[in-house]
């Protein structure tokens, strides 16, 4: 029952207001569980593109 | 007054597609009111609509409601032809797919985001991908996971990830499981080498073993996935990761038997202008002007391109992947907004499917085009696939009411390699014997010698 509780709970509660599709309490996990790892992934990313863009500039202000 | 519910618009319960004397309606129904209104306010519909993102809406009478209760009627432009996933070509599919991943992006920098990410919100318009369903967008809420991804990787990358790794054809597999190609299925056809690809490994490899695992799922991993949030940040780095992915699959279209065929044919240069000019001829003189051409067996749209320049919306369709993604490309780089390449096997046709088989509609149910083209196709469905030529004819009136047609007969070296190998069981495949075929179905309105070959092009009526 408590395990039922969980899984009931787990769904109802990840389900935005109007959601019409079933977004899979599997799909859920994975998102959850990269978390992390994708936005620290995305923060490296973008804070290279800054550089890049950085050195960019300074590079055509040199010429 | 006649109003007609989309067959294909009925899952989601904020509102429903429908015409009305001829014209295309959305009905947002009061459930979708907050969403509604903040689409507007946050100028996300607005800023997508002016960018070509986004199909033009504008806000109608109430009173052109099809049922009482709207909470907005919206005016919708006219998508010239629908076409759908599988039959599209490589590059229509990873197209739609960034298409929908900008949309998302911009959708959260605006506080929205997807609530489903099908490839069937997704339209062409000439080479142009335009995403047709505005009652796609939710309030986003910080932490909450989202709810579309996993129908993006199987609508979207699950598909080109196996068309790019496995076998170009599988995008046919879309034509069997209608809400995208389930993910562990996806994972086992996969080659296991590409789990070294963080993106594949990610979206595909673990996300399908995550989906069987947890499906029914009532355990304490699943409860400890509640207790972590998917910040705004994770969120952005999952829409960029999916990106990024789709973004390094790839497929070059290769020598396949179509995508060289002009390089193959038995035309001169001089036979090929000729043939070109007799088509553009035979085409001006349809009255009234044609709204919408056919090319079946269309190859990269040589012929497409006589109707397709004269703003008539023309479908080229082919059988070939590698001649369509090759045309697609072609359209893409001129930037033609009146030719849609599109993939289909004119001896097995897209069905209706999908629910109540009204979800989707079939080929012929798209149609009927104002002009068909049928340039050396013919000799295709009579010799190589046994249709008779009666049968030929009662399926070409069904897809126009004007047809163009070339009759290639059998001392043509193209038909002749159609019979090398085969015995010859057409005895009525004459030139006599196509015209008493098409004459049925057809007013055989004119027909001239293609010069420099032993072909024959028709101008017909349907009767």
């Amino acid at each position: 029952m408590k395990y039922f509780t969980i899984a009931a709970l787990l769904l109802i509660s990840m389900r935005p207001a109007h959601a019409y599709l079933d977004g899979g309490s599997g799909s859920y996990i994975v998102q959850m569980a990269m978390a992390g790892m994708l936005a620290m992934v995305f923060s490296v990313k973008l804070a290279w593109q800054r550089i890049k863009t950085s050195i960019s500039r300074t590079h055509h202000r040199g010429q | 007054m006649t109003i007609q519910r989309e067959p294909g618009s009925f899952r989601d319960p904020c509102g429903f597609v429908y015409t009305r004397d001829g014209d295309i309606y959305r009905q947002v129904q009061p459930s979708y009111a907050a969403n509604y209104d903040l689409l507007q306010q946050s100028g996300l519909a607005a800023a997508l609509m002016t960018d070509g993102l986004l199909v033009r809406s504008t806000e109608a009478d109430i009173s052109l409601a099809a049922y009482p209760g709207a909470y907005r009627v919206l005016s919708v432009d006219r998508v010239p032809f629908i076409s759908y996933p599988y039959e599209w070509c490589f590059s229509q599919l990873k197209d739609a797919a960034l298409l929908t991943l900008e949309i998302q992006k911009r959708a959260i920098e605006k506080g929205m985001s997807l609530r489903d990410s099908s490839a069937y919100n997704v339209q062409f318009v000439g080479a142009k991908p335009v995403f047709i369903d505005t009652l796609s967008f939710e309030a986003y809420a910080e932490g909450k996971p989202w709810v579309a991804y996993r129908q993006f990787c199987q609508h979207f990358l699950a598909p080109l990830a196996l068309m790019a790794h496995v076998d170009i054809r599988l995008s046919q597999m879309l034509r069997i499981w209608i809400d995208g190609i389930p993910l562990d299925l996806a994972a086992s056809l996969l080659p296991r080498k590409l789990m070294l690809n963080p993106g594949l490994l990610t979206h595909i490899f673990v996300h399908g073993a995550a989906g069987s695992k947890y499906a029914d799922d009532s355990g304490a991993k699943a409860k400890r996935a509640t207790e972590t949030r998917v910040s705004k940040l994770a969120m952005l780095g999952l829409v960029d990761s999916l990106e990024t992915t789709v973004r390094k699959l790839s497929w070059a279209p290769g020598g396949t038997e179509w995508g060289n065929y002009y390089a193959n044919t038995n035309y001169t240069d001089t036979a090929l202008k000729s043939k070109q000019q007799l088509v553009q001829q035979m085409l001006g003189t349809i009255q009234p002007a044609p709204k919408l051409v056919w090319d079946l067996g269309a190859n990269t749209g040589l012929f497409s391109r006589i109707a397709s320049t004269q703003r008539i919306n023309t479908v080229a369709w082919d059988i070939d992947p590698a001649a369509v993604e090759k045309n697609y490309l072609q359209c893409k780089s001129t930037g033609e907004g009146a030719l849609l390449p599109l993939t289909a096997d004119l001896t097995n046709p897209a069905p209706a499917i999908g629910w109540n088989h009204q979800e989707r509609k079939s080929m012929l149910q798209r149609g009927p085009a104002n002009v068909v083209f049928a340039l050396a196709l013919v000799h295709h469905l009579a010799i190589s696939n046994n249709v008779p030529l009666t049968g030929v004819a009662d399926y070409l009136a069904s897809a126009g009411n004007w047809l163009i047609i070339e009759f290639v007969p059998k001392s043509d070296s193209q038909v002749q390699r159609l019979l090398a190998s085969r015995e010859d069981i057409f005895p009525c495949y004459t030139q006599d014997g196509f015209e008493e075929a098409f004459a049925t179905r057809f007013e055989i309105k004119h027909s001239a010698p293609v010069p420099g070959t032993e072909r024959t092009l028709y101008l017909m009526c349907r009767r």
